[in-house]
């Protein structure tokens, strides 16, 4: 049987993609009356804990006021809400705005630049919940957000911590609505690794810990690229579960400009490099349950494909133009005299049936997913060459974020955040 | 209850990997499928090809010594031929960059036009030592996944665009199961690809550009 080396490469991509698509669909229906659930009416907590939410800001000027309203807006009892700004040394006037909020109770704490984690660990120690929550100042939180979180606490002890569905604020040009997709899908992911238990981040967009589980673990790690995803981890290594809440509705301020993009995402990547060599010890062990013996592998392999992708698609697009290169330099202006339309016998005797049959079905249920995303985060269908973009520019754009990071990674590069 | 549900996850990971595989291979058993059939279509056109070819010969012995004139019927036909062989190369040559063609498959339809393109230009020879006006011919000799053979066919693409009474017949010249095609080398001292042959007497070895065949074909 023929198949080159290049054809086995691209039928082991997509078979990846495809294994993952059924995996993920399947949970989904094991699972939908759970989620479904959700989308009738958040379950509301019984008991309503004291709360406190650290605000970790980094001159954050211009988003604070919008984050620091919505806090205040947020349906649960004054008296056992506890809001705590953390000042990372800003150079702007951060500090004199969350001043102006004093009246409403809400904790100012300057401290010299040092990142966000030790600013959390200072709001750890000064925070007198029973929970602590944990959000962005570029942020904001829906009114319930905080109330549906709370019975996860309630209705299993192991769980350590539960994140919320974050959407984006900011949705105006191309790049912003790309991510607007992929958060949404993300939304969905999110919930299905809850059902697996796999979930292995708890973004700084409102994730709710039990305050003595974090200080028993010591806190947020100050020297860690990415301590959202690092607590998680460290969270899972102990046992506990970490949960999202579909009802729980946030909204953050995604980058606006492919450099701020790029800035990010690379964070992101050697971040998950940092942490999965960190807790290498889980990968491929079952006492980690499906984290373990699935997650940490599959998010392990598919940075390579992605990567083995891009170069694939990249020999395949320099061939083509170097093919009309050579095609426009022999003709010159007879190239556009001898175009000629396939027929119809000719296109479907052209294709590559092996490929094309699985791409096509890994294809629809991607498109499933994404109705089922749409629908469980009730998000409108909005401009449909983004759902184009995502699928095809999007994931190599991402293998590009990966080599710059691992690039960056071996020569010891300082991150930007 | 979660008992069950965790066994029910665990199975998942199984099943979700055999569906998965059922996939790929009803992809590959459809591309085989497909193969067949082109396979076949290729097969079916080599056939007419070589029956049309029959015909020409038989129509050219049957004339011989009577009033009709040969170069007449000949060259129009022969022009046909050709025409066919050339859309017959192109379905061959597609057809083997997305096939799953068994190698014995293809390498015996590839003879077949190869033995077909050679019968083709003797009858084009036969023509021009005995017709005045007479198509001009060029033996292609190109190598396959080489740039310059790449360009040297788009040229010649054009050079028959440009001049509808060229015929083209091209030849692998890594070809190594019909020995005819090794005579042929042999015959015209061709050892590198792209070689093009004109009119069974200039040799041009390397890239030729359009206007280079063109002034020649003038000539």
């Amino acid at each position: 049987m023929a198949l080159s080396a290049y054809e086995i490469i691209y039928l082991l991509i997509i078979m990846f993609s495809l294994y993952l698509s059924i995996l993920w669909l399947k949970i989904f229906y094991l699972d939908k009356d759970e989620i479904a659930k959700a989308l009738l009416g958040p379950t509301k907590s019984k008991k309503q804990p004291k709360v406190s939410i650290i605000i970790p800001a980094y001159n954050e000027a211009e988003t604070i006021v919008a984050t620091l309203n919505s806090v205040l807006a947020l349906e649960y009892p004054k008296n056992k809400l506890e809001i705590i700004v953390v000042n990372d040394g800003s150079t702007d006037n951060t500090a004199d705005i969350v001043q102006a909020y004093k009246k409403h109770n809400i904790i100012l704490l300057n401290k010299k630049n040092g990142g966000k984690a030790s600013s959390l660990n200072i709001g750890l120690k000064k925070a007198t919940g029973e929970l602590v929550g944990v959000l962005d100042a570029d942020s904001v939180v829906s009114k319930n957000s905080l109330m549906t979180m709370l019975h996860h606490f309630e209705d299993d002890k192991n769980v350590g911590a539960v994140i919320s569905g974050i959407r984006t604020l900011n949705k105006n040009k191309l790049i912003e609505k790309l991510q607007r997709f992929e958060y949404i899908f993300t939304i969905l992911f999110r919930r299905l690794m809850t059902s697996l238990d796999t979930l292995y981040v708890t973004p700084g967009v409102l994730s709710i810990y039990r305050k003595n589980v974090l200080q028993n673990l010591g806190g947020f790690d100050e020297n860690n690229l990415t301590e959202d995803m690092e607590i998680a981890l460290r969270l899972k290594h102990e046992k506990y579960l970490v949960k999202l809440e579909l009802g729980s509705i946030t909204y953050t301020t995604v980058p606006s400009t492919f450099s701020e993009l790029a800035q990010q995402r690379i964070r992101w990547c050697r971040g998950h490099m940092e942490n999965t060599w960190k807790y290498k010890d889980m990968i491929f062990n079952p006492d980690y349950g499906f984290t373990g013996a699935f997650q940490f592998p599959v998010n392990m392999i598919s940075p390579i494909l992605l990567i083995t992708l891009l170069f694939l698609v990249t020999r395949g697009t320099i061939d083509t133009f170097r093919n009309l290169f050579l095609h426009l330099s022999a003709q010159g202006i007879g190239f556009f005299y001898n175009i000629a339309f396939p027929s119809l016998k000719h296109i479907i005797f052209s294709m590559n049936i092996k490929i094309l049959f699985p791409l096509v079905l890994s294809a629809l249920i991607a498109f499933v997913m994404i109705s089922l995303a749409h629908k469980f985060t009730k998000e409108k269908w909005e401009f449909p060459i983004t759902y184009i973009l995502f699928f095809t520019i999007y994931p190599l754009l991402i293998a590009w974020f990966w080599i710059l990071a691992i690039f960056q990674t071996f020569t010891k590069k300082r991150p930007k955040w | 209850m979660e008992n069950v549900k965790k066994r029910y996850q665990q199975q998942m990971f199984f099943t979700s990997a055999i569906v998965a595989f059922f996939i790929l291979v009803s992809g590959i058993a459809l591309g085989m499928v497909l193969d067949r059939y082109k396979v076949d279509d290729s097969l079916s056109s080599l056939r007419q090809n070589e029956l049309n070819a029959e015909s020409y010969f038989l129509e050219q012995q049957l004339i011989e010594g009577s009033d009709i004139d040969k170069c007449e019927i000949a060259k129009p036909r022969a022009q046909a031929l050709s025409e066919e062989l050339v859309k017959l190369g192109n379905e061959l040559s597609n057809y083997k960059e997305s096939s799953l063609f068994k190698k014995n498959d293809y390498d015996y339809l590839l003879r077949r036009y190869f033995l077909l393109e050679i019968r083709t230009y003797s009858l084009f020879k036969d023509i021009r030592s005995e017709c005045e006006d007479a198509t001009n011919t060029i033996i292609f000799f190109y190598r396959i996944d080489d740039d310059s053979s790449v360009k040297q066919g788009y040229a010649l693409d054009e050079v028959v665009r440009q001049n509808p009474d060229v015929s083209v017949f091209s030849f692998d010249i890594d070809y190594k199961n019909e020995p005819l095609i090794s005579t042929i080398k042999l015959g015209y001292d061709i050892s590198d690809a792209p070689t093009i042959i004109i009119n069974d007497e200039q040799v041009m070895q390397g890239f030729s550009s359009v206007e280079k065949i063109t002034d020649i074909l003038r000539k």
